[in-house]
This record gives C-alpha cells, structure tokens and sequence, in this order.
C-alpha cells in the first residue's frame, strides 16, 4: 500500500506537466508513422506491417528515459537528497519514470484505437484473455529490462561524469534492435541471429510480437526466461555499480 | 555522545590542468592528479541535545564533514558514528534519525504545493497519520506558513521555500539535525526567524543539532559550544567565551571625549582603529588596557570610556589569518 501511495504521488506530479507529456508524445508518435508512411510508399501496406507501427506508437510510449532525468542527480549532486531517504534510489526512480510511461502509453492506445476505428484499418489483435495475459506480463518484464538498461547507463556517471554521448549511443542502438526502424523478422538471418543474443528486442519488439499475437507457445516458453536472465543479469550489474559508484560519489555542487 | 568523530579523514583526489589549449591536450593523454585533503585527521564528539557551531572559512572541511556524518560520502580514513551507526551504511533506520539540510539545495517539488512532497516523506518516512498531523501542524506554527501550505513552491519566496524545506526535512522528527547554512541568502528579518525557529525547535525536540554558517550571528545567537575548521583541521573546540579569551591578543576602548583631541595624541595610548569625534576607538594590548584606560582618563578630556572585547567575528577572522 505504502509503494501504491509513493506511485500515486509521483502520478500526481507528472501531470504538472501536461505540454511536456503532449510533445513528448508526439516525439514518440512521429517515429513510427513515418516509418509507416515510408514502408507505405515503397508498397509494403500489409495488415501485419501497418498493426506492427501503430503498436509501436504505443511502445514508443513505454520507451524509458530515465537516465536522461536523473543525469543531473549523479552530475549536479542532487543524489544526495535521495541517498539521505530511508528509501532505495532504484525504487524511487522506478516509480517517478514509470507514471511517465503509462500516461504516454496510453496516448498511444488513443491514437491506435483512433486509427483503426476512424479510418477503418485492420488490426491483428490477440483476442483470448490467456493470451492478453501473457502479452501483458511480457510488455512488463521487457518495460524493466528497459529501465535496469538505462539504469545502467545512468550509474556510469560516476565514472564519465557526462553520459551524454553513452546516452545517445545506447539509445541509437536500442532504436535499432528494438525493432522501432523496421521489424527483426525483416532483417536477414545472420542479423536476426545476433540481434536475439541482445537484451534489446526483448524490451519492447517481441512485447509487441506477443500483442500482434505473433508468438507461439513454445515462443513464449523461449522469451519469458531470457527476460528474467537479462533482469537478474542487469540487477547484478546495477548492484555492483552502484556499491563501487557510491564510493567515488563527492556529492559535487552541495 | 550522540556523534563521535575518531580521526577522521577525508581526501580527494583532483584532476589538475593546465592552462589553455595545449594544456587542454595534455591533459586528454596525460592527467595530472593532486590529493586534496578536505578534512585531515579530526576528532570530536557531540552529546545528546546539543547545539553546536560548526565555522571554519569557505573549504575549511565543514561541508565535507557533514557529508561524512550524513552518510553521503565515504571517509578515507577514521571512525565517525552517530547515534551508535556508521553513518556511510546508510541504514533505513539511521536515516529515519537524521536529516540534512542545505540551505543551496532543496528536494521541494518544483511545481506542486509544498505539502505534497510533505506527503511523500510521509511515506517514505513511514510516519502514521496521527503522528505526521501532528509534526506538521507543531512546524506550520513555529514558522508560521499555515497559509503557504497550498501555493506552489515556485510560486515561493526564498525565505518561505527555505521554511518549507525545513519542514520536508523534520517532518519525521529527526534526532540529529546538520544544518549547512541554512540562513544563507536570506535577508536579516528570515535569518532571525530561521534561528529562532532553530532555537525552538532544539528546545521542543532536544534534538542534536550540528550547525554550519557564514554568518557569525547564527553561530553567536545559537550555539554556546563552537568548533572550528580550517584547511580540514580543528583548530578550536570549546565555548565561544572561551574562544575570545584564547584567541583574542587585544580588548578595544571605546572613547567618548568631551572635546577634540588630535588623532596623533591618541594613537600613543594604543592603535587607533576608529575616529569620529567625539567617538575614538583604540585597540590596545589585552594586558595593558587597564594602564591604557587610566591613562585616556589621565591625559584626554573623557565624557565616557568602556573597555569591550573585540568583536567575534573580527577574533576568527584573526585566527584563520594568522593560520595563513
């Protein structure tokens, strides 16, 4: 109850900024309509194809950018206030970010449900509710392999002061292996193979994989457990940072 | 002893580079590093209830040593406890203990009311209902700001998100308070309802409170134990009479004279600071102000005469010289 209250708070706060949500939307909105709108000219307008973009307005959404808010916690000290909490700073940040995610998600279900009501477009759904079940608990795990990534990035601050270049890279990258550009399955094999090594496709492509109803069962038993590997792996990896990264912390600028 | 410092120190280690461009490229292949010793082998301890100042020049070590008590920064070397935990563990139920604040820094929610991040701590804190009503409605009334408690923080004057911030940070009635200038930027009525407000507070909670400041008049108006840092050692630990007694070398006559003496005549009974007929100030030498007095008496058409211990902050200002 007592993290409820916490994310409700932090719910509350987010919609102080209501054209900072609005344009951070549409930010999220344009990437995949002009995908689609490309893929469209070239003659590639299948039910999957146009379902595939419009699901990924919605991943867009649900795209973590928690290290870009909290660079100047580590950069400008500001770490401090929350190292003095009796409170985990992951857990803090988990539920800060994450108002932010659902708010923009549901945007995107807006915009979906718009599209494909108003202009008659064809949707390939799941349908049965073990499967929207499924899918959803997917989306969940691949939205905190997300967040522990870019936790990650965000704690090598400590070392590198400004992660902005690391930021962008990182960010580049996931676009690309994530699926946001143009679906894995489209890639060639060799590719594919070496993309599915990556934590990236894990996070948001084959989330929205499981809602087109794209996965098979044996997919499923496949996927869930590679995302818990990448969870624990990526836990591991923020746990050890941090405890090296907090030593070195000067709590600059107070 | 609520805090206790055992030889506490804390180095850094700072990138030094040259000037200009080619120093730029130096210092992208080779980067040169000096150790900086912020606080250098320092002991104190600190009982139950008290209020003590903490003064020392800009970089003497005072904010670094608050840093090391709060648990921010891990010390390279020396024992510090305080309330019987190693601050730098960071444990939930230390941290429940204590609080800082720094009067630069704020951890107010920017554009909600004030007591929405009040809220927050509420539960971050795990405060019950009763028990966080009551705290905040002790704190509305001691800093008087009933009336703030819906208004956006940005919408805040500094003195009033100073007295906001205070409430965030005592909300879950802390035990030990490290105040880091906390009167810093205010105008003279705020920092004489801050200290006010500190002086209530250390009263009603008995709670210990470690003070830092600039201003010498928050250090004299609250605390009758200071210490003193500067270039990261203690260089005074005791009650701030005593610290005039220590430090200062000279007591000053204050002169009210009847009629006009020139200036040259005075400055054989001492080193004349201050000259305004009637009113003349000399300094004199802290053994001889009796013969100083007696001779100004003797000599000099005298309306009034006192003899008066330098001021405070002329005293530190002294020391951290002679240090130098």
């Amino acid at each position: 109850m007592r993290y409820f209250r916490i994310f409700l708070l932090f719910f509350e706060h987010v919609y102080q900024y209501r054209s900072r949500i609005f344009v951070w939307f549409l930010v999220s909105l344009l990437h995949p309509l002009i995908y689609l709108l490309f893929w469209s000219g070239r003659g590639i307008n299948t039910t999957g194809i146009i379902t595939y973009y419009l699901f990924y307005i919605i991943a867009g959404g649900f795209f973590v950018h928690v290290e870009e808010d909290a660079r100047p916690d580590i950069l400008e000290g500001q770490l401090s206030m929350y190292l003095m909490k009796p409170f985990s700073y992951l857990q803090l940040k988990f539920f800060s970010e994450l108002p932010w995610r659902m708010i923009q998600g549901s945007m995107g279900f807006i915009v979906l449900s718009f599209i494909a009501f108003v202009f008659a477009v064809p949707i390939r759904i799941v349908g049965l509710p073990h499967e929207i079940l499924l899918a959803i608990v997917i989306a969940f795990f691949g939205y905190c392999v997300m967040f522990m990534f870019k936790m990650i990035i965000l704690l090598t601050a400590f070392w590198t002061i400004d992660i902005s270049g690391f930021q962008q890279l990182s960010e580049m990258i996931v676009v690309i292996c994530a699926g946001f550009i143009m679906p894995i399955y489209a890639l060639s094999e060799p590719v594919q193979r070496i993309i599915y090594l990556t934590p990236f496709p894990y996070m948001i492509y084959f989330p929205v994989m499981a809602f087109m109803g794209n996965l098979s069962s044996s997919d499923y038993s496949r996927i869930f457990p590679v995302q818990v590997i990448w969870l624990v792996l990526f836990y591991g990896m923020y746990r050890t940072l941090w405890r090296k990264g907090i030593r070195k912390f000067t709590a600059v600028g107070i | 002893m609520i805090i206790s410092i055992q030889h506490l120190k804390k180095y850094y280690k700072v990138h030094q580079k040259e000037p200009g461009f080619m120093g730029s490229l130096r210092s992208l292949v080779h980067r040169k590093y000096q150790t900086v010793k912020a606080v250098d082998d320092i002991s104190f301890e600190i009982g139950e209830g008290e209020l003590v100042g903490f003064i020392g020049p800009n970089g003497a070590g005072k904010t670094t040593t608050l840093k090391c008590l709060s648990g921010l920064l891990y010390p390279t070397s020396g024992l510090v406890s305080v309330l019987g935990f190693t601050p730098f563990d960071r444990k939930n139920a230390y941290l429940k203990q204590i609080a800082l604040v720094m009067g630069q820094k704020n951890q107010l929610w920017w554009d909600l009311p004030a007591q929405e991040t009040f809220l927050l701590n509420k539960e971050i804190y795990e405060i019950g209902d009763d028990e966080y009503k009551k705290t905040l409605q002790t704190l509305v009334e001691l800093l008087d700001v009933g009336a703030l408690l819906k208004i956006q923080v940005r919408k805040l004057s500094l003195g009033e998100r100073m007295k906001m911030e205070l409430i965030a940070a005592l909300i879950h009635s802390p035990k030990v308070l490290f105040l880091d200038e906390p009167t810093i930027g205010l105008d003279v009525v705020m920092q004489k309802k801050m200290r006010d407000f500190i002086r209530a507070y250390n009263e009603l909670k008995e709670s210990t409170i470690l003070l830092t400041s600039h201003y010498m008049e928050d250090v004299r108006q609250l605390a009758s134990r200071v210490i003193i840092i500067d270039h990261g050692k203690i260089i005074y630990d005791g009650k701030l009479e005593a610290l005039v007694k220590k430090f200062a070398k000279h007591k000053v006559l204050s002169v009210i004279l009847d009629e006009y003496v020139a200036p040259d005549k005075l400055k054989t009974v001492g080193e004349l600071v201050e000259y305004n007929y009637p009113k003349a100030v000399i300094r004199v030498a802290r053994g001889a102000s009796n013969v100083a007095a007696a001779q100004l008496l003797e000599k000099f058409p005298v309306d009034d005469l006192n003899i008066e211990e330098p001021d405070i902050e002329d005293i530190i200002r002294d020391v951290f010289t002679q240090k130098k």
